[in-house]
């Protein structure tokens, strides 16, 4: 039995999602693990930093998966298909957010719910990035979801172009405003303060 | 040595990530220039990136429960449950497969071979590979009527009964071995008593030669075709309605051929002729059965009546 088994581990998402709609549930597992971590950032950083609903929609999304797997179009790249689906759902959720909201207008976002350090520059950054989480959560959501795949999804021009089905000078047209925007809007923080550790290579 | 660094001037992002404003060439810093309104808006979105670009800006990595893990496999499981089974998957990606338009020079060939293959199992059918059975029946019927018509124009000139004309007649009834036996043992006989043989014989002793010889063909065309004596028999004992005519022994013909002063062969033609009369009239008779046992049995029964 051995001999004929491949290892999911060396296979390419493609073809591990072509088993998967062969009805293979070890490809499905081993999707499922190469990707759950990368959404659940995804997710949280879409959803207002809210863990349990970004596990909800991390569920729901391999959910769809497991119930129609034929939806995914083998011309494309997994990922880029798999963060377009998130996308969508991470749009209808705003939607949907925002009917709340008009309902309830005091309803606020719960946050993640970790212990704010009370020391210096864990402070300051702390501060920083729930700053930048209001300012994101204001921004419309392609330019949005642009910003956090590029910048916290490490996803390429080309790879962000494919999952919205836009040229790649739509994408660093949108970038390009969407970090205009914010820096603006952040420019209260000192910059010595958050040009700490060592920056991560960023893919073109 | 000197570091030679591209930058592509679409990609502002290039610039913000790697040198702060000081440190941009003069032909870069006109170009971030282009499209901000200076040093320090350059400054607050360089800080922006290398903060999105700092490991420790960024939230730390967080697993879902295995619960979710558990979930989305149970949920697989349950579709793959409902799912035709994979013969069936398998016959419809053969019939349909998914990527249908990368098949269609195969089916082509495929087909244009079939199509040629057919056509010539079609034409090789319709070629007559040997002689037709039907035309085979048509031609059994129509033989012995071209037999006796053949025997009727050769008893036609019997008046004149010459030898040309009995070699003639006999030649195209040379078909016949009895014939041709007969032809072989009996010396020709001309209309006028000459013999044609070597054999030295007075009339009297070739007429009885010629007696025996045809009682032996009358016993041996017995033997031969037992079917049409029997129907002969029966056509007699069926009454008068089928003896128009009368069967004339060996004696009777001796007697008649003395009187009338005929030559063998001449009673030979005759009793020929009445073979074949009667031959058309038996045909005749069972085509008429045949017809009226299509027609009914109350038809047959109303034409015996009628006879």
């Amino acid at each position: 039995m051995g001999l004929f088994r491949t290892d999911t581990q060396d296979l390419s998402d493609e073809r591990l999602m072509e088993k998967v709609v062969r009805g293979d549930e070890r490809a499905f597992a081993a999707l499922y693990d190469r990707y759950q971590r990368k959404l659940m950032a995804y997710f949280c950083r879409m959803l207002w930093n809210d863990r349990e609903k970004a596990q909800d929609f991390l569920q729901d999304l391999f959910t769809k998966i497991a119930q129609k797997p034929q939806s995914y179009d083998p011309s494309r790249p997994f990922s880029t298909w798999l963060y377009s689906v998130a996308n969508n759902m991470c749009k209808n959720e705003y939607r949907s957010a925002e009917t709340r909201k008009a309902a309830v207008p005091h309803l606020k976002h719960a946050s993640n719910g970790h212990e704010k350090p009370d020391h210096g520059t864990e402070v300051d950054r702390e501060r920083f990035r729930d700053r930048l989480e209001e300012e994101l959560a204001k921004l419309d959501p392609d330019h949005k979801a642009t910003f956090v795949m590029r910048y916290n999804e490490d996803m390429a021009i080309k790879e962000i172009a494919a999952v919205f089905a836009i040229s790649e000078g739509t994408v660093k047209s949108r970038l390009f405003y969407t970090v205009k925007k914010l820096a603006e809007r952040l420019n209260e923080f000192d910059p010595r303060i958050l040009s700490h550790g060592t920056a991560r290579t960023i893919r073109p | 040595m000197e570091r030679r660094e591209q930058y592509d001037p679409e990609d502002l992002e290039h610039l913000l990530l790697e040198r702060s404003f000081d440190e941009l060439l003069e032909e870069e810093r006109a170009y971030a220039l282009r499209h901000l309104s200076g040093k320090a808006e350059y400054e607050a979105m360089r800080t922006l990136l290398l903060s999105m670009a700092d490991p420790g800006m960024r939230p730390p990595p967080m697993d879902a429960d295995p619960v979710v893990r558990d979930r989305v496999l149970h949920a697989f499981r349950e579709q793959r449950s409902h799912r035709p089974s994979f013969r069936l998957n398998s016959v419809k990606a053969w019939f349909w497969p998914e990527n249908a338009s990368a098949f269609w020079k195969p089916a082509l060939a495929f087909g244009s071979l079939a199509a040629v293959v057919t056509l010539g199992v079609l034409m090789m059918q319709q070629e007559p590979l040997g002689p037709n059975p039907v035309a085979l029946v048509k031609e059994e019927q129509t033989a012995p009527e071209r037999s006796a018509d053949l025997r009727a124009d050769s008893a036609v000139p019997a008046t004149t009964s010459t030898a040309a004309t009995v070699e003639e007649t006999q030649g195209r009834n040379a078909g016949s071995a009895e014939l041709a036996e007969l032809r072989k043992e009996e010396p020709v006989v001309s209309a006028k008593g000459a013999v044609a043989s070597d054999a030295p014989a007075s009339p009297t002793a070739v007429m009885d030669m010629d007696l025996a010889a045809a009682e032996r063909e009358e016993a041996e065309d017995r033997q031969v075709a037992p079917t049409a004596t029997a129907l002969m028999e029966k056509e007699s004992s069926m009454g008068e309605t089928f003896s128009t005519t009368h069967v004339v022994p060996a004696e009777e013909l001796a007697r008649n051929m003395s009187s009338a002063n005929v030559t063998l062969e001449g009673a030979r033609k005759s009793e020929a002729r009445t073979a074949d009369v009667k031959f058309k009239r038996l045909k005749d008779k069972t085509d008429a059965e045949t017809r009226s046992a299509e027609v009914g049995p109350e038809l047959l029964a109303l034409l015996r009546a009628a006879w």
